[in-house]
């Protein structure tokens, strides 16, 4: 081994803690992008492996009715290369074990033997799949199996044609198109109560009167076609049907929601690493420089016998890539761990076959490349130095620092400092840049924490207006058909009901100087206290008496605004009406079209009719209100808010669990390494002068203040940066999870920056904690020995 | 142990100092018996003081000389409670040296020590003002900065940097420090060895106006024996012992040394 190689060795060794610390920081920096990029990726490529081998399809439409001989013509349009058809109706069901009465999506399978592409196939994932003719074996979908512990054998109750149907599962399924299994927003809502069915084709015929026919339509696309083509030329072909507007990909709400995540990944993976990095190279930088800079006679002497300044360069580089060389590999064994939990968490709610955390490899090695260039470029500036140092001058002692009276000696003076506090200002005055890169590791630290917890309160506040302020019924019911306003009693008489409000909504699309949007139109009491319409504000508006509100989003798409007039197509009834829009309204989640509901009644021109009801109760639901809910054939389901949320917040605790140890973990980890190695420098480009202090009289406790004061004015200095980079930290992440459907509005809460802050003053302190030990230890009588 | 069963102990007697000048030998401020130190490391043993007994006056100026590693410097470092010993006893004045712990040793160095060393140990990031404010802060009855540079010859020079001073200025300075807070004793180590004939000159002046002016009993340890002649006592070490001690019958200026 050479003599370098072993100087290296002891000396790697003896500054082992900084090495580390500065490990743990790059191990942080690839943790991220281990777990986030691939679970990314993970995510991404079962999604495209599943939609290949699934045959998920590319335009989706829905509509009123339409006979079997339109699939002909649809296939027919250019572009289109295969059409499925289907009927898809939700139903009641009663699920065993079960109290509420529950939605199950029915969905028909293609016809046995129908031949072409199978659109949207359907994979089972247990069980077997419906055999040929048997017309009551269904196969349902995972998370609703799951939630309510169905299994192939298992008897489920529909309510088809107001009659109680028994179904046997013989499979549990998923299907490129129901990856996300949510009835129609992008909400996840009560796992049990909401199903997808997939049932023989002529059970489902059968169930809606639809024998040949279909309301459904999966399209697959040539290559090369234009979805927006081949959309228009549906909707045109689909508008005697009843059809409420044909949509791409984009727009379906699974492929959407995945889309979402991927964002969010995509986001998260570039922000979290970016930190990581940055501070690495800050901490490398300066720890080399100053490991140079102490080592300077060494360096002459082996310049002086004859090592290269390559050689030289090279044996400081290496504590660079000793650092990496840990840190690498602890990141990707952590980052492993983590994305496995992470993929988890997705996979409770996104079912894609075949969906597993995969480390990858391309992001990974990008990453070590990354880590490595930002590890070099700090260390790089104070490797330059050792390459143009000649060895003659290296054997001087460099110049001594000079220290000039800055301009805050005279505001120090006339507010008689002490001179200890003058040495501690002295030394950030000497050193502005390092000062500020130090104050802005730590103020990384805290941001990256602030920001990332705040996420969590941003949804918690999102949750909140949308169900504690907005939403307050305890139960929404939905009626298979329309039904006059005068049924109220019906709702009104059921057990542990103390407030009814009616609701009807309505599918509508709603068209404006040739643009167009399908939106449920939403009906409401107008003196409704239940379902009120919140904006992101958490203000809440009146329903005008007369007209139509609009989310904000809807009013983008169609370009209107207040006072204008749009044409609404009534889509079950194929008739046009026209509308002024009376309000905007800037919600969370979006789009929705808002009406009185008795305007809504006079506008359609049916009367006063309704298709649900929201239930305020005295009490949680008691068993017989499920009872007698289940009875009414007229209940189509029946939604429990508080079901809803409570799921809602347990997947988020879960994730949150995940992301706080991970956060916290890491967030202490830069501050503990920038204070550590910060602290950790100054005691050795000082600890002469504080052994003299020593010497002077001056106590441990004195000379630990004067070590100390320079890291603890960056650290509260780093505070407020560290606050205002959070937020803007949190502005970012949000902006990943705001899409079409919902916005995220970011939220700053206390009790959040306050705990950030606690956790970084915490490391920080600790860092200090450590370094005070070691000062305490200085060799005074060595260090009067020797000329610095 | 009585006063007197101590003087007699020493080679040269304390009764003939200052026979000239009349009062009766004060207590000593210093005084250690069987002061032993032993550094080890590994199975590697030095001793770097055996058995060594001696006493320092109030007032007095000892001049300390000796071979290299005869001990001198660790001498000095446990009479200022840099080190300790590994056996044997130091008082100062009342106190026991050997029983302090590090924080009363702090304390004791803070009260009663001043010390001036061959590196001088300035503090770059403050002003010649400013370091020896540092020690005024801390003391219990210090002279205000101006005036310790003053004293030592310094009092245009107050706003510059240690690193704008030349080694003899920044040794005053040094000096400045270690009086500015009236100690009881000086201790210099080396205080000239790094600087020209010239400018030692100039610093042994200070040390020794500082010693008849404040009345600090002052240890100088040097290699230069033509030092000797300023010091109203001498001592010799070797191998941690001391081999020789006498009075100087004239204490002379600094002026006039020569060498
Ligand atoms: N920390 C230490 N570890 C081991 N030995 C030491 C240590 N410090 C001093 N010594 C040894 O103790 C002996 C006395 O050292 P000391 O520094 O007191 O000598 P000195 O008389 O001051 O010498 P010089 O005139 O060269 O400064 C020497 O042999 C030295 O090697
Ligand atoms: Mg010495």
């Amino acid at each position: 081994m050479s003599a370098l190689t072993s100087k290296l060795r002891r000396d790697l060794w003896r500054i082992r803690a900084q090495v580390f610390s500065i490990a743990a920081v790059m191990a942080g920096g690839v943790m991220t992008v281990v777990a986030l990029g691939g679970t990314s990726s993970s995510l991404d490529s079962a999604t495209r492996e599943y939609y290949l081998s699934g045959h998920f399809a590319d335009v989706f439409a829905t509509l009123t009715r339409a006979p079997d001989a339109v699939a002909v013509r649809l296939a027919a349009i250019p572009g289109v290369n295969s059409v499925a058809t289907r009927v898809v109706k939700d139903v009641r069901l009663d699920v065993p074990g079960l109290d509420m009465p529950a939605i199950g999506r029915m969905v028909s399978l293609p016809l046995p033997g129908s031949g072409g592409v199978p659109l949207n196939a359907v994979h089972i994932t247990s069980g077997r799949a419906v055999l040929p003719g048997a017309d009551k074996e269904i196969l349902v979908s995972g998370r609703f199996a799951e939630a309510n512990g169905l299994r192939p054998g298992s008897l489920l109750t529909a309510i088809i044609n107001e009659r109680y149907v028994e179904l046997r599962i013989v499979g549990i399924g998923a299907a490129p198109d129901y990856l996300y299994e949510e009835p129609g927003n992008a909400f996840p809502s009560d796992a049990r109560g909401f199903g997808i069915l997939w049932v023989p084709h002529e059970l489902a015929a059968a169930a809606t009167g639809m024998r040949g026919a279909f309301n459904d339509v999966s399209i697959g696309l040539a290559a090369g076609a234009r979805p927006s083509e081949v959309i228009a030329a549906v909707d045109t072909l689909l508008a005697p049907y009843g059809g409420r507007g044909a949509i791409g990909r984009k727009d379906q709400l699974s492929d959407r929601v995945v889309s979402n995540e991927l964002t969010q990944l995509g986001v998260m993976a570039f922000a979290f690493p970016a930190v990581f990095v940055a501070v690495a190279a800050f901490l490398v930088g300066s720890v080399v420089s100053r490991l140079i800079a102490t080592e300077r006679e060494q360096i002459a002497v082996l310049k002086a016998f004859g090592y290269t300044s390559g050689a030289v360069g090279l044996h400081y580089l290496a504590y660079a890539a000793a650092a990496a060389a840990v840190g690498i590999p602890l990141g990707i064994g952590v980052g492993v761990w983590v994305g496995r939990l992470y993929t988890g968490i997705y996979s409770d709610v996104l079912r894609i076959p075949g969906l597993q955390f995969h480390a990858d490899w391309v992001t990974i090695g990008r990453a070590i490349i990354v880590i490595f260039l930002a590890a070099l470029s700090g260390a790089l500036s104070a490797v330059r130095k050792v390459a143009i140092l000649p060895p003659a001058e290296a054997l001087q002692p460099p110049a001594p620092a000079r220290y000039r009276a800055l301009p805050f000696d005279t505001i120090g003076r006339r507010l008689t400092l002490s001179t200890p506090v003058r040495m501690i200002i002295r030394g950030l005055e000497r050193q502005p840049r390092r000062a500020l890169l130090g104050a802005m590791g730590v103020a990384a630290a805290l941001a990256m924490m602030a920001g990332a917890l705040s996420l969590y309160d941003a949804t918690d506040n999102m949750i909140g207006l949308q169900f504690r302020v907005g939403q307050r019924q305890a139960l929404s019911v939905q009626l298979v058909t329309a039904v006059p306003a005068s049924t109220r009693p019906v709702f009104s008489s059921l057990p542990g009901v103390t407030n009814v409000e009616l609701v009807r909504v309505v599918p509508v699309r709603l068209r404006h100087m040739g643009r167009s949007r399908t939106v449920g139109l939403t009906a409401l009491e107008r003196d409704g206290k239940m379902h009120r319409l919140v904006d992101v504000d958490g203000q809440i508006h009146a329903i005008p008496p007369a007209g139509i509100v609009l989310s904000t989003k809807v009013a983008g798409i169609l370009a209107i605004h207040t006072g204008d007039t749009l044409d609404m197509d009534l889509l079950e009834r194929g008739t046009t009406r026209r509308v002024v829009v009376t309000a905007l309204l800037n919600e969370l989640m979006s789009p929705n079209a808002y009406m009185d509901l008795t305007a809504a009644g006079s506008l359609v021109g049916d009367g006063n009719l309704i298709n649900g009801a929201y239930l305020r109760l005295d009490s949680p639901p008691r068993p017989e209100l499920f009872e007698q809910l289940r009875a009414m054939p007229l209940v189509g389901g029946v939604t429990s808010r508080t079901a809803m949320v409570a799921q809602f917040d347990r997947m988020m605790a879960k994730s949150f669990r995940i992301s706080a140890v991970v956060v916290v973990l890491f967030a202490s980890i830069i501050a503990l390494g920038v204070v550590y190695n910060g602290a950790r420098i100054a005691l050795s480009e000082r600890g002469r002068e504080l052994a003299s202090l020593r010497v002077l009289g001056f106590t441990n406790r004195e000379v630990g203040v004067m070590l100390l004061g320079e890291e603890a004015i960056l650290t509260i200095a780093a505070i407020p940066i560290g606050w205002v980079l959070g937020r803007a930290f949190a502005a970012y992440l949000t902006y990943g999870f705001t899409s079409e459907n919902y916005q995220v509005p970011i939220v700053t809460r206390a009790a959040t920056y306050a705990f950030a802050t606690a956790v970084v003053l915490s490391a920080s302190a600790l860092a200090g904690a450590l370094m005070y030990r070691r000062s305490t230890r200085l060799d005074l009588v060595a260090v009067l020995k020797t000329r610095e | 142990m009585p006063t007197s069963a101590v003087a007699s102990n020493t080679a040269q007697p304390a009764a003939t100092a200052r026979s000239d000048d009349g009062p009766p030998p004060p207590a000593p401020v210093f005084l250690a018996r069987g002061l032993t130190k032993i550094y080890r490391s590994g199975d590697l043993e030095v001793r770097a003081l055996r058995e060594l007994d001696m006493e320092l006056y109030a007032g007095e100026l000892l001049v300390l000389l000796g071979a290299s590693g005869s001990g001198k410097s660790t001498l000095l470092n446990i009479l200022g409670g840099l080190d300790t010993a590994t056996s044997g006893m130091v008082r100062f004045e009342d106190h026991d040296l050997t029983s302090m712990n590090q924080r009363e040793l702090t304390q004791y160095r803070r009260d009663h020590i001043g010390f001036v060393f061959q590196f001088y140990n300035l503090i770059p990031s403050l002003t010649a003002r400013e370091n020896v404010a540092l020690v005024t802060e801390i003391a219990r009855d210090p002279m205000r900065p101006d005036d310790a540079l003053a004293l030592v010859g310094l009092g245009d020079r107050m706003d510059h940097f240690p690193a704008q001073l030349s080694g003899g200025e920044q040794q005053r300075v040094a000096i400045a420090r270690a009086v500015a807070k009236r100690p009881d004793v000086l201790l210099c180590d080396e205080p000239t060895g790094a600087l020209d004939v010239e400018t030692g000159r100039l610093v042994l002046r200070t040390i020794d106006l500082v010693n008849r002016q404040l009345g600090a009993a002052t240890v100088v340890i040097t290699h230069n024996v033509s030092i000797a002649g300023m010091a109203d006592r001498v001592v010799h070490m070797t191998s941690g012992r001391i081999s020789d001690s006498y009075r100087n019958a004239h204490r002379i200026s600094a002026e006039e040394l020569s060498w």
